[in-house]
């Protein structure tokens, strides 16, 4: 049986302006999860729960074989969490914050490890936190929790606000880790092409519901975008998600593209004129207007 | 790491951040105490203020630095990434402040009751109203501290520090007219009595309180963040 990284089920919490319902999630060891959701969808909601760090009012969680929020503490040995709003002491070094964090993890601390993060961040150990950039900032969190090789990551919107320099750096060293098929991940992020990047499961979530999760390349191979031709309106259907039609000319985004509902399209009037991949993004998109509209799934 | 061990780490690291400021205020404390020593009513005054203001300004400081800043300058989420609990955070906290504060309030209470005793123009039945206007201090520093971890709230930790601050000026003008502490203040020697032991242990009470309680809602927060 595959062991998990983490596991929700059920898990619902309700705010004064926001209700996270009926969240069923789960990553295998080894997993590399994406999730994808506007601002406010409810990713950082699901990723504190998953931490611990707030309580869920229904379902169950368990993170590395830990209940959470019962054994939170445990857990945490093992997880690395950086967040977007993770902030450092401003008046240390960030030669003090690696030192500290060495003396919480004594045995998990690869200083060859940090000292080459230092040289591939470009970061200055003996600098003051209070003149690090955005940028700098991310990285410099992003060390301290690499350099302890947890084997879950959690990473909370890690590349908003990064210039693309600061981007690209941050997202190869993320990289090799993803061969560690010891190592899970999971990435937030409203930014569909780093998440396209790195996962191989990508979990959409919007209004604090998930709209699917699903491997990274089912989504590719499964949706497509057909340019066409017809003199009659097109509807939308279980496979049709969405329709643009001005006149006889048409965009339809389909989801389940093969040949069967090509013959039924011909068979209709429709002549198709090009058959189109779907970016991440535009999958996205549709997923989450068809959920919207409350289209069949 | 055991959980002491991880408690202690983050006791050190808040006392390490803050031990400048702390030793600021500390050294500040002793020249009061000198000028305390001085036999001339300027100096003495202005001692006394000086005094209480460092100890005032050390709990301020540590609970803005320790805990509101904390919070509004987003280390937090860094401090809950490290595998404690809420419950050893909270005591971390607790320790921290205590341990930081009580590094500064000792010695300078302690200090304060030796210029009494060693300088005749001071008489040392002062020692008494002294001794109980510092943990009235103390005990505000507690009640503030635990409204900070409890509260969350900077508007209401801005609202308790300047609520017992103004409280020490009501509390002193109280005391002095307490006839069992107003009678002993210009006594040659300390008088203990019932009535002073009884208002020290309402401010033992209060720290105890206070402490008491911080734990007990904090155990029963859901949520960190």
């Amino acid at each position: 049986m595959t062991e998990l990284a983490f596991s929700m089920q059920g898990v619902s919490r309700r705010f004064e302006h926001f209700h996270l319902r009926d969240i069923n999630l789960a990553l295998p060891d080894g997993g590399v999860m994406g999730l994808i959701g506007p601002n406010g969808a409810g990713k950082s909601t699901i990723i504190r729960l998953l931490m611990g760090l707030m309580a869920a009012d229904a379902g169950q969680i368990e993170v590395l074989r830990q209940t959470i929020p019962s054994r939170q503490g445990n857990a945490r040995r093992d997880i690395g969490y950086v967040s977007e709003d993770l902030r450092l002491y401003k008046n240390a070094t960030l030669g003090w914050h690696m030192d500290f964090v060495q003396s919480v993890f004594p045995e998990q601390w690869d200083v060859a490890y940090a000292e080459k993060l230092l040289t591939s961040f470009d970061l200055v150990k003996a600098q003051k936190l209070r003149g690090f950039s955005h940028g700098q900032r991310v990285k410099a969190g992003l060390l301290l929790v690499l350099a302890r090789h947890p084997r879950l990551l959690v990473l909370d919107e890690p590349t908003t606000g990064l210039d693309p320099v600061a981007r690209k750096e941050v997202l190869n060293e993320l990289i090799p880790i993803l061969a560690d098929e010891q190592r899970s991940i999971l990435f937030s992020s409203h930014n569909t092409q780093d998440v396209e990047q790195l996962s191989d499961v990508i979990t959409f979530i919007d209004r604090g519901a998930l709209v699917s999760s699903d491997d990274k390349e089912n989504y590719l191979e499964g949706w497509r975008r057909l340019r066409v031709q017809s003199d009659q309106a097109i509807e939308i259907d279980e496979r049709i998600r969405d329709v643009l039609q001005i006149g006889r000319t048409a965009t339809l985004t389909i989801q389940g593209f093969d040949n069967d509902l090509k013959a039924r399209l011909e068979r209709d009037g429709v002549s198709i004129q090009a058959v189109e991949r779907m970016s991440l993004e535009e999958v996205f998109v549709a997923e989450v207007e068809a959920k919207r509209r409350g289209a069949p799934s | 790491m055991n959980h002491p061990s991880l408690v202690r780490r983050l006791i050190a690291k808040d006392l390490m951040l803050q031990r400048w400021p702390l030793t600021l205020y500390f050294v500040v404390g002793l020249v009061s105490l000198y000028l305390l020593s001085i036999n001339a009513s300027a100096p003495f005054h202005t001692a006394a203020v000086l005094l209480m203001s460092m100890v005032i300004v050390t709990g301020a400081h540590l609970v803005f630095s320790t805990l509101v800043n904390e919070r509004s300058e987003q280390t937090l989420v860094f401090v809950l990434s490290l595998p404690v609990t809420f419950r050893q955070y909270s005591h971390a906290k607790v320790c921290a402040n205590l341990i930081g504060y009580l590094a500064v309030w000792l010695p300078l209470v302690g200090g304060m009751v030796l210029v009494i005793h060693s300088q005749a123009q001071i008489p040392n039945g002062l020692t008494v109203y002294a001794v109980i206007l510092m943990l009235e201090l103390l005990a505000a520093f507690v009640l503030v501290l635990s409204a900070a971890l409890v509260t969350e709230s900077l508007v209401w930790v801005i609202v308790l520090i300047t609520t017992t601050n103004i409280g020490v000026s009501i509390f002193m003008h109280w005391l002095s007219s307490v006839p069992g502490i107003n009678a002993h203040m210009n006594a040659p020697q300390a008088i203990w009595n019932q009535t002073a032991l009884v208002i020290i242990g309402a401010e033992l009470l209060i720290v105890l309180a206070c402490l008491a309680a911080t734990y007990v809602v904090q155990a029963r927060k859901r949520d960190f963040l």
